[in-house]
């Protein structure tokens, strides 16, 4: 955009910097003073000093300095500041003139050199006449200078170019034109920058001293001139600071200015200068809240002084401004790093911008309305001689006139009348949409969802009546769903209503019958009689006719729209058109609905769809049809009408294609479903409802699913909170809240007509072969074929039982790994009505614990739904759960041949294995045979054969067998040695004869073996009898490699008598043995105590007669002498 | 269409309003989904509800930031004040509750608001619970 007359001047809104003029310096033809040039300007960075440069020739001619007013006493000024008077200082009057001069200390043309210099200082110096500019001079030499003092020669000449030069030696520098440039330059600046301050002090002691000749009376415009002027000033001299202080006084002085409409303009444009100063530099110093507090102070003073009504949209124009600028201010202070807040940043002021530029569209609207052939005044009363003001914000027709009547007031009248015009001719809504983007842009970052939503409201009506009709409706669209979303239905009626004007001066078919469907819907607040409007017009839409315009609109608009609309008409091509509904409220409500959850194969699915018409009339729709996820139902379920497009207005109640507003409208669908969909779910994809017909214009609303909008969600849930009673309806209507959606429905098998029963005897024993009996009875009225029986274990369990469990038809074998768990559609051929089969099955249950079977027995028949031949598959399912328990506790302990307990066996010695097979199953169980199998370090001391053969044991009884067994020495074995083990083959009793028999492996217990080193045993008879000898004969054995020192001796006992060795001590050789003999001689009858045999080993302590004991019997059954044998004996005697 | 409740409320509240303030305003109670559940208005136009519409986004980010539930006067806009009252600052559980009240006045008067919030505060529990 070109600036226009209320942008601000560049040269206030630059940062000032202090003006240095550089001569001498030949950049174009001179590499050396290029280099010298490009140093000072180029990769400024913030760490240098600022200021501004310029190459200028040496005999410039500067702005001549106006001859000082001795007295202000009859000095009356024109205006508060001069137009130029800021660029005057930022870029013609320097702070300093530099002047550049080749010249080494050793030249030989010494004086001829010196005297040039001093006539380009004079120069430059004439060209200054009146100013307090400062001059130096910069000798560019090319010999590196020698330290200071060293160099008697420059010192010597250089007082005397200084004295030449009429330069104090602070004004003379030298350039060495060597390697370091650039760190030579930076030191001259730094001295430039010194200058160019004392500078700027002069200058502002000298508008200081100007103070004491004004007066208030004459002299107030003066007052804040000096005052700005010592402010800007201040900011060239970089005193931040004070520029402040000085502003804000400006800024008090101003508005004491006595304001009259004739002088008003240029109050506030001086005061919007020294405002936009103030909160610049309050932004610079990081107080950014006294910027706002500065700014809100400013506009509370401004707001008011609105000056002539005729030009008050210039008001609002400079208001516009203000707001603008300091958005920039606030928006470029962010951008340097300062931290803004949702409830302060600049959006709002470009907002309140945005807001200004409204007002100055509509004041410009109702005040520059001049007729057509009001023609712009000739001369122009805005052109000045220069072309531009003498002062900033005075009327070019008026300038200088400080007089507050108006001297002429008809130049007054042309004056306004140019003004109107030219405002006519400024593009407002250009404006007003680039502040709203601004504002926009700003409340996106702040996170204002909201905000950012309603200035979009704006910009796309700004757009519209800027007749930018696509873009308007792009930012409406863009807004209305948030507005929809949020239920704020006032709002979404708005900007429809605005939309569809648009669409309506675009001729946009589509968009216009979108909007024209929502805004007649439930959720417009539109009067009825806007709605009929609309939907007079929706229906001649979709009788390929023209609509009647939307009211407020422009007529030029609306003639260029109603050709469009005319070539719409005439133009053939598509004209149907899919809306698809879910994202906003059209005026027709869906709902779909099927009876139930889920249906029977062999009976009609049904469902309903539920229509509500919100328009104030009744309307037809030509066409409803309801798609699927299997798209093969989709043509039982349309409903159709021929009708034509001029019958749509008649017959308006009868038929069911006629929705009247407020009345629920239900239409009841039926179709069979496929048997191969038998399991799958059927769900409503989309509901198509076509309005007008295919020869005029056709508009399909498509709702997703069972129906439902943007609102319907909400709409639902207030529903179900709210506790109003609904008023009765009468039968066969429904209230449309408690309609609830359900768009999808099972189709589930028929049901079957079979009985299946199974019978067994649990529970079931581990391995054996347990008999299920499954029997199917028919209780169709038809055959049923094709039945298949599916059994074994229910899938889903434990993935172990699977592995552990086998099935089979056939009892006669045993069943390994290799069968199944679940044998599936075992074919069982037809079955007639009544019939009935039974089918054996045989488990195997490798493991105890419980499972559940599965039978499952699957048929077709052939049936007939809604009239139709269709041939159905039923099942039936029987689960059981069947308890796997094992048929017998087996108990395995090792005895000594006297039967007591042994923790361990002693090598070589004969022991005793006992085993009690315990029945466990509440069945009879028949052991068939048993059998030892040794382990091959385990000998047999006799056969081995089973005792318990063909034993039926009854619940809780117990079968046991005894073997005696020995084992050889094998040293010593960590954990023990393996016995064997104990192979039980069973049945159960009640077990048919091919039933096989299951053989039950038990694995024997491990034995720790022992070695000892003597091993005793004896040899004695059964009994005894008193008074009679008993021969006992004990057997040694040395088990050891060593010789054996043996202590024997025998204790006496009251029951015996004996002869033989009483104590004795003895060796015995490895391996050998050494028998003892005595005779007892019994003295008593009954179980009697033997003398004890006493053995004590030397070599090994540990070998106690505890141990002893073990293997020689100690007590013996010592009988009475008999009555035979008393006889004898009398005879004898 | 209003429910019973919606009726009661508006009823009390139209009462309170006429006896409380009497230029002009706008008065919106915005459900816990930022819906419009109750709107009162004298004197002005649709805009004004966009103020209100646009002074939810202050409420939600400033919800969380204060413990009362009137978050005065929050917003200055076209010449309105926006105040605000948030029903969920006191009753983080009962989302049933969770209710924002926005006003739209034309005088600065940050008692009078504030004790015409907490009346209408009162009035929407008691209706609450005993309807």
């Amino acid at each position: 955009m070109s600036p226009t007359q209320w942008d601000l001047p560049v040269e206030l809104c630059c940062r000032p910097m202090a003006f240095v003029t550089l001569t001498g310096l030949d950049v174009v033809y001179n590499a050396v003073h290029r280099a010298v040039w490009d140093a000072f300007c180029a990769n400024r960075r913030a760490d240098r000093v600022p200021i501004s440069f310029k190459v200028l020739p040496g005999d410039h001619e500067y702005p001549k300095c106006r001859p000082k007013r001795t007295s202000y006493e009859w000095y009356i000024p024109k205006g508060i500041l001069k137009t130029g008077w800021m660029n005057k200082h930022l870029n013609l009057v320097p702070a300093l003139v530099v002047v550049f001069y080749e010249l080494d200390w050793d030249e030989p043309q010494w004086k001829e050199k010196q005297s040039e210099c001093a006539t380009r200082v004079e120069i430059v110096r004439q060209s200054l006449q009146g100013r307090n500019t400062k001059v130096a001079v910069v000798l560019i030499q090319k010999k590196t200078p020698l330290p200071p003092g060293e160099d008697v020669i420059a010192s010597e000449r250089a007082a005397a170019l200084c004295n030449a030069c009429e330069l104090s030696g602070k004004s003379l520098f030298v350039l060495p034109h060597t390697d370091h440039l650039v760190g030579y330059i930076i030191r001259l600046e730094n001295a430039f920058y010194e200058h160019a301050q004392t500078y700027y002090y002069t200058e502002i002691r000298r508008v200081k001293s100007h103070k004491e000749f004004l007066n208030k009376t004459t002299h107030q415009l003066l007052f804040v001139r000096h005052q700005f002027k010592i402010a800007f000033f201040s900011e060239l001299k970089q005193d931040t600071q004070n520029a402040l202080k000085n502003y804000r006084t400006a800024y008090n002085l101003v508005h004491e200015l006595r304001a009259h409409e004739t002088n008003i303009l240029e109050i506030k444009t001086m005061a919007g200068f020294i405002n936009y100063k103030i909160c610049r530099l309050c932004f610079q110093h990081n107080t950014p809240l006294d910027a706002i507090a500065q700014f809100r102070k400013h506009i509370d003073l401004c707001k008011k002084k609105i000056g002539s009504a005729e030009l008050s949209f210039e008001h609002a124009a400079w208001m516009s401004k203000q707001f603008q600028a300091f958005g920039d201010l606030f928006d470029e202070a962010i951008k340097l790093g300062l931290t803004a807040i949702q409830t302060q940043n600049p959006g709002f002021y470009y907002q309140q911008a945005a807001y200004y530029a409204q007002e100055r569209k509509q004041l410009a609207k109702s005040l520059c309305n001049h007729e057509a052939s009001v023609m712009y005044p000739n001369p122009d009363p805005l052109e000045t001689q220069t072309g531009v003001l003498d002062f900033y914000g005075q009327r070019s027709w008026r300038q200088g006139i400080l007089s507050f009547d108006l001297s002429d007031p008809e130049k007054e009248k042309v004056g306004v009348l140019a003004i109107q015009l030219k405002e006519r001719n400024v593009a407002h809504s250009e404006v007003i949409i680039t502040l709203l983007s601004n504002a926009v842009a700003q409340f996106k970052k702040y996170k204002c969802p909201r905000m950012k939503s309603h200035l979009m409201v704006q910009m796309g009506e700004e757009y519209y009546y800027a007749k930018d009709y696509t873009k308007a409706l792009k930012l409406l669209d863009y807004v209305m769903c948030d507005y929809r979303s949020e239920g704020w239905w006032t709002l979404l009626t708005s900007i429809l209503t605005t939309a569809l004007k648009c669409s309506y001066l675009m001729a946009q078919l589509k968009d216009y019958i979108t909007y024209s469907l929502e805004l007649l819907g439930r959720a417009s607040t539109l009067k009825d009689d806007q709605k009929s409007r609309i939907e007079k017009n929706l229906i001649n839409v979709l009788m390929n006719e023209s609509p009647d315009p939307e009211p407020d609109c422009d007529i030029f608009a609306v003639k260029t729209a109603q050709k469009l609309w005319a070539d719409r008409i005439s133009l053939a091509g598509s004209n149907i058109f899919t809306i698809g509904v879910q994202d906003f409220v059209p005026f027709v409500q869906c709902k779909a609905k099927f009876h139930a959850p889920s249906f029977h194969v062999d009976v009609p699915v049904e469902f309903d769809i539920y229509l509500k018409a919100d328009c104030p009339h009744p309307i037809r729709f030509s066409k409803l049809c309801v798609s699927f996820n299997n798209q093969e139902y989709n043509q039982f379920c349309v409903i159709e009408e021929a009708s034509k497009a001029n019958e749509v207005l008649e017959n308006l109640t009868q038929g069911k294609m006629c929705l009247v507003p407020g009345k629920t409208r239900k239409l009841l669908f039926k179709f069979v479903a496929k048997t191969e969909d038998v399991g799958k779910k059927i769900e409503i994809t989309s509901v198509d409802l076509a309005l007008g017909n295919e020869t005029g214009r056709c508009v399909v609303l498509n709702w997703q699913g069972g129906g439902g909008d943007a609102a319907s969600s909400q709409e639902a849930l207030q529903a179900a909170r709210s506790f109003k009673r609904r008023p009765k309806l009468p039968d066969n209507e429904v209230h449309w809240d408690s309609i609830i959606i359900q768009a999808s429905t099972m189709i589930i098998s028929r049901v079957p007509n079979i009985s299946v029963h199974l019978r067994h005897e649990p529970p079931a024993l581990t391995n054996e072969m347990y008999c299920l009996v499954v029997t199917v009875q028919s209780h169709e009225k038809t055959q049923i074929r094709d039945v298949k029986l599916t059994a074994g274990l229910k899938p889903g369990q434990d993935a172990n039982l699977t592995q552990k469990t086998h099935v089979t038809l056939h009892g006669t074998e045993l069943c390994d790994e290799s069968y199944p768990a679940l044998l599936t559609d075992i074919p069982v051929g037809d079955l007639h009505p009544g019939e009935q089969l039974e089918k054996m099955l045989y488990v195997r249950c490798g493991t105890v614990g419980s499972r559940m079977f599965l039978v499952y027995v699957s048929y077709l028949i052939n049936t007939t739904a809604e009239e139709k031949e269709i041939v159905c598959k039923c099942h039936k399912d029987e689960t059981v759960t069947i308890e796997t328990v094992f048929p017998f506790d087996v108990a395995v302990k090792f005895v000594s041949t006297k039967f007591e307990h042994l923790e361990r066996v002693y090598a070589d010695i004969p022991f005793l294995l006992m085993t009690d097979l315990l029945s466990a199953s509440p069945w009879a169980l028949t052991i068939v045979s048993s059998e030892l199998q040794l382990a091959p370090s385990m000998t047999t001391v006799d056969q081995l054969e089973s005792q318990v053969d063909n034993v039926v044991l009854q619940t809780g009884e117990s079968a046991s067998e005894c073997f005696c067994l020995r084992c050889p020495s094998l040293g010593n074995v960590e954990g023990g040695v393996a016995t064997g083990h104990y192979i039980i083959s069973w049945k159960r009793t009640s077990a048919m004869e091919n039933i096989p028999v299951i053989r039950t492996v038990i694995t024997l217990p491990h034995v720790i073996v022992e070695n000892i080193p003597l091993h005793v045993n004896a040899d004695l008879p059964s009994f005894g009898r008193v008074r009679e000898s008993l021969p006992v004969k004990y057997h040694l054995q040395n088990k050891t490699d060593f010789v054996q020192d043996v202590e024997i001796s025998v204790e006496p006992s009251d029951a015996f008598m004996f002869s033989g060795l009483k104590q004795i001590r003895l060796r015995i050789l490895p391996g050998t043995e050494q028998e003892m003999l005595y005779n007892f001689y019994p003295l008593m009858a009954g179980y009697q105590q033997l003398p004890s045999l006493n053995i004590n080993l030397l070599r090994f302590p540990n070998f106690t007669n505890q141990l002893l004991r073990r293997f020689i019997p100690t007590s013996i059954f010592v009988k009475p002498q008999g009555r035979l044998m008393d006889d004898t004996s009398i005879a004898a005697a | 269409m209003l429910t019973t409740r919606k009726c009661t409320i508006l009823h009390l509240i139209r009462s309170h309003i006429l006896k409380n303030t009497s230029r002009s305003f706008y008065f919106v109670i915005v459900g816990h989904y930022d819906n419009t559940v109750i709107k009162m208005k004298k004197n002005n136009h649709d805009l004004d509800e966009f103020t209100a519409h646009a002074a939810l986004d202050l409420i939600d980010e400033n919800i969380w930031l204060l413990n009362n539930m009137y978050l005065k006067t929050m917003d200055k806009f076209n010449g309105w004040f926006v105040s605000a009252f948030n029903t969920s600052a006191m009753y983080y559980a009962l989302i049933m509750l969770h209710m924002n009240f926005i006003i739209l006045h034309d005088i600065k008067q940050e008692d009078g608001i504030k004790h015409f919030f907490t009346d209408v505060y009162d009035l929407h529990i008691k209706v609450w619970y005993f309807l």
